[in-house]
Parts: structure tokens; C-alpha cells; sequence
């Protein structure tokens, strides 16, 4: 009788840690998947203002028409990725997805501002400034919420990897890790620089 | 109703929920001494053991060890924050910036709760459900969460929203969460032993099947039957007595609800056109079962229902009530969007024409001292007028610093601007260099734009800012959090002293961000009696920064009799109430009991209100005191 009580703590004993270590990874999971939100929240902000950027630098640069159009494919290029992403923040191919084409978004808008530089009467249009200040400041807002995604998907990583959640992981549907949103090409980590 | 006493009350109700569980255990272990003693007259190994004390002590000790484990097993996992409930019922996270009319408004009415109510603005939900209903989970008020269905939103207007939201304010303020989950972990706890039983019914079955003449296998069944059913039935009657605190508790939010909005037809409303909606309050969510109680109506029909009847609870409200529902189908309420305040591009700083939230604009930014109602209606939940107080505040301050605060980047630098010192060029210039050295020179940048446009906030402002701020701040990551903290320390630090508002500051940001210690308070047991003196020492900070006229004297003893009458009130000296003092006296002070703590902020009160004005300074010692001691308390209501 005695061994049986005993078996039966040990067993119970065991069960609560395991779902300790459960509930632990669906929490960091949780976690890191409501930072990607933060971002979402940003990116998309930037998106809805590319139109109206373009709306207004349309009537000075009539040049331009390639350009202006690189920067409405890369928006839309991103816009979906970020669809994609949002869907399964913790999928490494989604995330590498939105990483490259905020890449080519920030290189299309970065040459869009050096070609900018040449139009003076832009440069003294009001709703241009109000513009750049609005998306360099989403810009800033972007790379905050990015570092906390990053702390987050570190967090979760390094916990699935430790020993004992590490046995116990991928049998919770946790096998694959996380991946890092990185903006490394063209520097759009950055705030585009444009001086007035 | 009584924030204070309602907590006492929640405890005191723990307390009976705790013995009726213990004699639950009882019964339990009575129910399988006596099975195992039934089972073991008739087999040679247990047959000393049947009836004697000995088995007793084991039957009662497993018991406790298998069913305390599950419980607190599930109370933990169930602990998990308000955020873990809402998205496992499918809710999504309303952004601060949204568009959307009707989503705006609920977020507005959430923020003007929240503030009415001094807790920190919770994240809103927003569940795609048909149904019109809203839950709050949670297990603090620091982490709760409020949700609500898109059918809820949709289907009822802006005084009916209020109602419900302010009924689920009331579920957060009363503490009904944390009940709940003990509840709910104690019956699964019950429950998991049948759970042991039909485990151990499967196992002997299949023993059996090898060797047919095995006793000691049959018995194992009678065991597993046994145990099947002595859980079963405990849950059963675990499950009713849930359901019955559960409806008490609804009765009593309905009530508070009416109190925080002094408008009955809200929330009346609300309930009415749950009852002519054909859908009404149902929840499709799989996982809506496990949180029925924390409903607005109730989620699932069956026999343990969590909420008292519809027409019992509007009947409740509205005793006239002539038994008729609207046709909610036809139904579709969209909201103004000028009046929730919708902002466009009008979020960026540089903006020049930030649109009036409010209809009616007051002038005035630079009240120094602000006539007081009531502060101690403040300890008693939100008022009605504290309520319309809170839309006045936040149409008082600039619409795109309010738009800044709602995200994580724009959040730290309006909370760094707060401690930009206003009267030194030389401190301002270091601050503002420090933060670009230890963060960088975009938030330094904006900090410095920020500061210009808050600069002459007063305080009661200044503090409803920071409580805005204080949800966004939460999703900063860890590493992001202690980079902060450790920033807005070395700005209060760079004039070397620390004046009061940076005290109460650090004090509020502290209660939002780490709360350990905080939590702590408030499980205190100590007499107020025992901390007379450090209660002393606050009443003389507020009575010589009162600026009262006839001297601090009168104001100190007025709060101190209100303490103590037999003792005499000896006010101590000015150059004894600096923050430092104050800050070293804080730990005893937690340590009070709930009761002593209503009775000193009392007291406080009395003190700071002895000449029908309340000064800056005021202000900023009774909101640093409050956050610290766990007490909310809402925005000081001035007489206009």
C-alpha cells in the first residue's frame, strides 16, 4: 500500500514538472509571438504611408516613373510578407521572407530620397517634411519593436535548448526554433537620412 | 461599495472557501480509508491494516500530497496572466492606433475606466465571436486583460459599452479573478482523482485479461471504481458551490457597475439586448468552457450555470421592468468617429493641429492648486464623476503626446521627458546627453520635442500620463526594461537629489514594471498601531507641503486623530520629510494590514484636504504612497 502512494506521488510529482515545462514554452512562445504583433502594428503604419508619399513626390518628379514604381513593388512585396509572416511569427522561412523584402523597401526608398535631394521645390513642400518625419519616426519605432522580438525569440530559444526542457521540446510541438528579424541589407535598420 | 472592504471581503470568503475545501478532504479521505478497508478485509496482505488508524493517516496523507498538487499544478498553470486566457479563446490585441471606429471606442472607454479607477490601462482583446459578451482576466490588477466580442462591440451603443466594461472593472478591483482560480484549481484537483481511478480501471482490466484468478487485480478495480467516483462527485458538488460564489459575484458587479457609471440603463441596456439577440452571449471558442465564470453573460448553458438568469439580473437593476427585449438582429451601432478622437497622420509630433478629443475643451493647463471633492471616494472605486473626470483629463492633454504613449518607443520617451528637469538649462542639457549616450540620439531627440509639450502639465495630468503609459511599457523585453530604469534613475539622479516627484515616479513605474515586492504588500498582517510612526512621518510631509494657511499644525492633526485619539500628535520637523525619509519608512508601511492601510490613506487624505486644496507636491506624495501600498486610487477631482 505504502509503495503504492509512493508511486503514485513520485508519478504526480513528475507530471507537474513536465507541465511546468510545457506551460513555460507556450508562454515564451506567447511572448515573442505578441512582440511580433508590436511590429506588425509598425510595419504596417509604414505601408499605409507609402501611398500618400508617393501621391505627393508624383507631382514633382515626373521623371522618375521607375523609381517611384520599384518603391510601390517593394511596398507591396512587403505588405505580403508581412501577411505571411504574421500568420506563424515563429516560421524561419516567413520571417526570412519579410527580412529580404524590407531589405529591397528600404534600398527602393533610399534611393527615392537621394534622388529627392535634386527637387528643391520638394524639399520645400510641407507634406513631404510631415511625411519623412512620420516614417523616420516609425522607423525608429520599428527597430525598438524589433530589439524586443529579438529578446523574446532569444528567450524562448535558449530555454528550449537547456536541459531538461531540451527533452521535452520538439514532443510539445516546440522543435523548431525561433528566428531573429534582422534588417541587415541595405541598412534599413537605420532611419533613412535625409537632410533639408 | 469599497475597494477595501471588498478585498477584505474577497479574503475573508478565500478563508471559507479554504475550510469548506478542507472538509471536503475530509470526506474524501474518510470515503477511500473506507474503500481500501472494504477492499483489504478480503485480501491476506492488507487484512492488518483494514480499519486501523494507520491506514487512516495514509489514506489521509496521499489524499492531501495527490490533490494539493494537482491543485496548485492548476493554479499555476492558470496564473499565467490575463493575455495567456485571451488568446487561448482566439482574442487578438486591439493596436492603440486602430482606425476602426468602433474598435476606438472601446478602447476609449476602457482607458477612461482605468483611470477613473487608478490601474494601469489593461490591453483590450477583441474576439471574433458573434455572441455580445466581454470578460476581464487576470490574476492582479497589473496583469489583466479585458476582452470583449466583435458582436458586443457591434451591437451595443457607447453607455451600454460603458456599463459592461465597468462591470469587468469591477471583477479586476474586487479580486473576483484570483478567487476563480483558486476555485477552479481546488475542483480539478478533486477531479483528478477520478482521473487516478479510471488510470487504474484501465491498467487491472488489462492485468485481469493475462490472469483471470487474480485478486489482488479485481481489487485494483474496486479501488479505481471507487476513487472514479469519489472524484466525481466531489467535482460535482466542487462545481456547484463554484457556480453559486460565481453568481454572487456577478450580482455584485452588475451592482458596482451602476456605481462607477450612475447610470443604470447602461448596463441594463446591455442585458436587455443580450436577451433579444438571437445568438446572445454564446461563445463558439473550444476553450470557453474552462473560463465560463469570467463572462460578462454567461458563455454555455448547462445546469452549473456562472451567471444568475438575464431577467433576474435586469430585474435587479431596473425593478419596473416589464419583461420586454429589444429585436438586437436589426441592430448595427457604429461609432462617431470624430468623437472617439480617430487620428490619422495627425500622430506625429511635428503636427501643428492635434484634434480636440473631448467636446468641450478646458483651458487652464497651469492650475498650481487644485480644489478637491472628495479624495476618499477615490479608495471606493471609481466614481461617477471621476469617471467624466478622467474624458476631461485625457482631453487635456496634447492628442498626439497621447498618441505617442500608446506604443513602446513613444511610451519610454514621454515617461523620460516627465523627469527632464524644467528649472536648470545645465541639468536639462545633461539629462538629454545621457539619454543619447545610453540609448540613442532618435529618443533623445524626441524626448527633448516631448518635453516642450508637457512641460506644463500639472500633476494630476503628469500622473494620468504616466498610467497611460504604463501598457505599453510592459511589452518592453527585459533587457529593454532594464535599460530604461536604469536610464530614468540616472536622470533623477543628475541634480544628485531626488525631489518628490521623482520619488512618487519611480515609485508608480516600480508597482507597473516589477511589482515583486509590491505584491508582497499586499498580504500584510501588521497592526496599525505598530506603525504609528512611520504614518507620522507622511502626515507631516503632507501637512508642511500643503501650503495651507495657519501653518502646517491643524492640517497634521486633523489626519492624525483620525489615527490615533489618545496619543498625542507631535509634528515632526520640515527638514525630517525628505523623499529619503519617507522612502526609508514605506517598507513598514506594507507591511500593514489592509484595513490599517484604508484607515492611514484616510488619514492622508484628511490631512491633504484640511483647507479644500490639494498642492502639486500633495498630489505627488498620495499617488507615490498609493502605488506603493497597492491601493489604486483615481485622479483628484477638481471643482470647476
Amino acid at each position: 500500500m505504502t509503495t503504492l502512494i509512493v508511486i503514485c506521488v513520485l508519478a504526480l510529482a513528475v507530471v507537474v514538472f513536465v507541465v511546468s515545462i510545457y506551460n513555460k514554452l507556450v508562454t515564451l512562445k506567447n511572448r515573442f509571438e505578441n512582440a511580433f504583433s508590436q511590429i506588425e502594428v509598425q510595419l504596417q503604419r509604414r505601408y499605409d504611408l507609402i501611398p500618400n508619399l508617393i501621391e505627393t513626390v508624383k507631382g514633382y518628379m515626373k521623371h522618375e516613373r521607375e523609381t517611384l514604381e520599384a518603391v510601390i513593388q517593394a511596398r507591396n512585396q512587403a505588405a505580403g510578407s508581412l501577411k505571411t509572416a504574421s500568420q506563424n511569427p515563429g516560421d524561419a522561412g516567413a520571417i526570412a521572407g519579410l527580412a529580404g523584402a524590407e531589405g529591397l523597401l528600404g534600398g527602393a526608398l533610399g534611393r527615392l530620397f537621394a534622388l529627392s535631394e535634386s527637387y528643391p521645390d520638394l524639399k520645400a513642400d510641407k507634406n513631404m517634411a510631415n511625411l519623412q518625419e512620420e516614417l523616420s519616426s516609425t522607423e525608429n519605432k520599428v527597430a525598438f519593436s524589433r530589439q524586443a522580438f529579438n529578446d523574446a525569440v532569444t528567450n524562448y530559444n535558449t530555454y528550449k535548448q537547456t536541459f531538461p526542457p531540451v527533452l521535452f521540446s520538439s514532443a510539445f510541438g516546440h522543435a523548431e526554433d525561433a528566428t531573429l528579424l534582422e534588417f541587415e541589407s541595405e541598412k534599413i535598420a537605420d532611419a533613412p537620412k535625409v537632410q533639408f | 461599495m469599497d475597494f477595501f472592504a471588498q478585498q477584505d471581503k474577497a479574503r475573508t470568503k478565500t478563508v471559507y472557501l479554504v475550510l469548506l475545501f478542507c472538509g471536503a478532504l475530509v470526506c474524501i479521505t474518510l470515503a477511500i480509508f473506507c474503500l481500501f478497508s472494504l477492499v483489504g478485509q478480503n485480501q491476506r496482505d492488507l487484512k492488518d491494516l483494514a480499519w486501523t488508524p494507520v491506514l487512516l493517516v495514509q489514506c489521509g496523507l496521499g489524499t492531501l500530497i495527490v490533490v494539493g498538487l494537482a491543485s496548485l499544478g492548476r493554479i499555476a498553470s492558470l496564473s499565467g496572466g490575463g493575455s495567456v486566457v485571451a488568446q487561448s479563446l482566439g482574442g487578438k490585441v486591439i493596436p492603440p492606433t486602430t482606425n476602426n471606429p468602433n474598435e476606438k471606442r472601446i478602447l476609449n472607454i476602457v482607458e477612461e475606466m482605468a483611470i477613473a479607477s487608478g490601474t494601469p490601462v489593461p490591453p483590450v482583446y477583441l474576439i471574433e465571436e458573434r455572441g455580445i459578451n466581454a470578460f476581464a482576466a487576470g490574476y492582479s490588477p497589473n496583469d489583466a486583460v479585458v476582452g470583449i466580442t466583435r458582436g458586443c462591440s457591434e451591437k451595443l451603443n457607447r453607455e451600454q459599452l460603458q456599463g459592461v466594461v465597468a462591470h469587468e472593472f469591477s471583477h479586476i478591483l474586487n479580486g473576483d479573478m484570483r478567487l476563480n482560480i483558486r476555485l477552479t484549481g481546488f475542483i480539478f484537483g478533486i477531479v483528478f482523482l477520478s482521473r487516478i481511478g479510471h488510470v487504474m480501471m484501465r491498467l487491472s482490466g488489462g492485468s485481469r485479461r493475462r490472469s483471470s484468478n487474480n485478486k489482488g487485480g479485481a481489487g485494483l478495480v474496486i479501488i479505481g471504481i471507487g476513487l472514479f467516483a469519489i472524484g466525481m462527485v466531489g467535482g460535482f458538488f466542487g462545481s456547484l458551490i463554484r457556480a453559486a460564489v460565481s453568481r454572487q459575484r456577478e450580482f455584485l458587479a452588475d451592482a458596482s457597475a451602476v456605481q462607477f457609471t450612475r447610470n443604470p440603463s447602461g448596463i441594463a441596456g446591455a442585458l436587455k439586448r443580450i436577451g433579444g439577440f438571437s445568438t446572445g452571449s454564446k461563445i463558439q471558442a473550444s476553450d470557453a468552457g474552462d473560463y465560463c465564470h469570467m463572462f460578462f453573460g454567461s458563455a454555455l448553458n448547462s445546469m452549473f450555470a456562472t451567471h444568475p438568469p438575464l431577467a433576474l439580473r435586469i430585474r435587479k437593476i431596473e425593478p419596473n421592468w416589464t419583461d420586454q427585449y429589444p429585436d438586437t438582429d436589426g441592430i448595427l451601432e457604429k461609432a462617431d468617429p470624430q468623437a472617439e478622437g480617430i487620428v490619422g497622420f495627425a500622430g506625429s509630433i511635428s503636427d501643428s493641429s492635434p484634434k480636440p478629443r473631448a467636446k468641450k475643451k478646458k483651458a487652464g493647463n497651469k492650475v498650481e492648486v487644485v480644489d478637491s471633492k472628495s479624495f476618499i471616494s477615490s479608495f471606493t472605486g471609481p466614481s461617477q464623476d471621476q469617471v467624466k473626470e478622467a474624458a476631461t483629463l485625457i482631453s487635456l492633454i496634447p492628442s498626439n503626446i497621447l498618441f505617442l504613449s500608446k506604443e513602446p518607443f513613444g511610451a519610454r520617451c514621454v515617461l523620460l521627458s516627465l523627469l527632464i528637469d524644467s528649472n536648470d538649462t545645465k541639468f536639462r542639457k545633461m539629462q538629454i546627453q545621457e539619454i543619447s549616450s545610453a540609448i540613442d540620439q532618435s529618443t533623445a531627440d524626441l524626448t527633448g520635442k516631448v518635453y516642450l509639450k508637457i512641460r506644463k502639465l500639472n500633476s494630476n495630468l503628469k500622473f494620468v500620463l504616466i498610467e497611460q503609459c504604463a501598457a505599453p511599457l510592459k511589452q518592453l523585453s527585459n533587457t529593454q526594461q532594464k535599460e530604461f530604469t536604469r536610464v530614468a534613475e540616472s536622470l533623477i539622479l543628475v541634480d544628485q537629489r531626488i525631489d518628490l516627484f521623482e520619488w512618487s515616479f519611480q515609485k508608480v513605474i516600480d508597482q507597473h514594471l516589477q511589482s515583486k515586492e509590491i505584491a508582497n504588500a499586499l498580504h500584510g498582517r501588521s497592526s496599525l498601531k505598530s506603525r504609528l510612526p512611520e504614518c507620522t512621518l507622511f502626515l507631516g510631509a503632507l501637512a508642511h507641503f500643503g501650503k495651507n494657511e495657519g501653518g502646517p499644525k491643524p492640517a497634521f492633526e486633523k489626519g492624525f486623530r483620525a489615527l490615533s485619539r489618545s496619543r498625542p500628535a507631535n509634528l515632526p520637523v520640515r527638514s525630517k520629510c525628505t523623499p529619503e525619509k519617507l522612502e526609508a519608512a514605506l517598507p513598514r508601511l506594507q507591511k500593514m494590514n489592509s484595513m490599517a492601510k484604508r484607515s492611514f490613506l484616510d488619514a492622508c487624505a484628511k490631512t491633504a484636504e484640511y483647507d479644500g486644496k490639494i498642492a502639486e507636491e500633495e498630489i505627488q506624495i498620495l499617488r507615490g504612497l498609493s502605488s506603493a501600498l497597492a491601493c489604486p486610487v483615481g485622479p483628484i477631482i477638481r471643482n470647476s
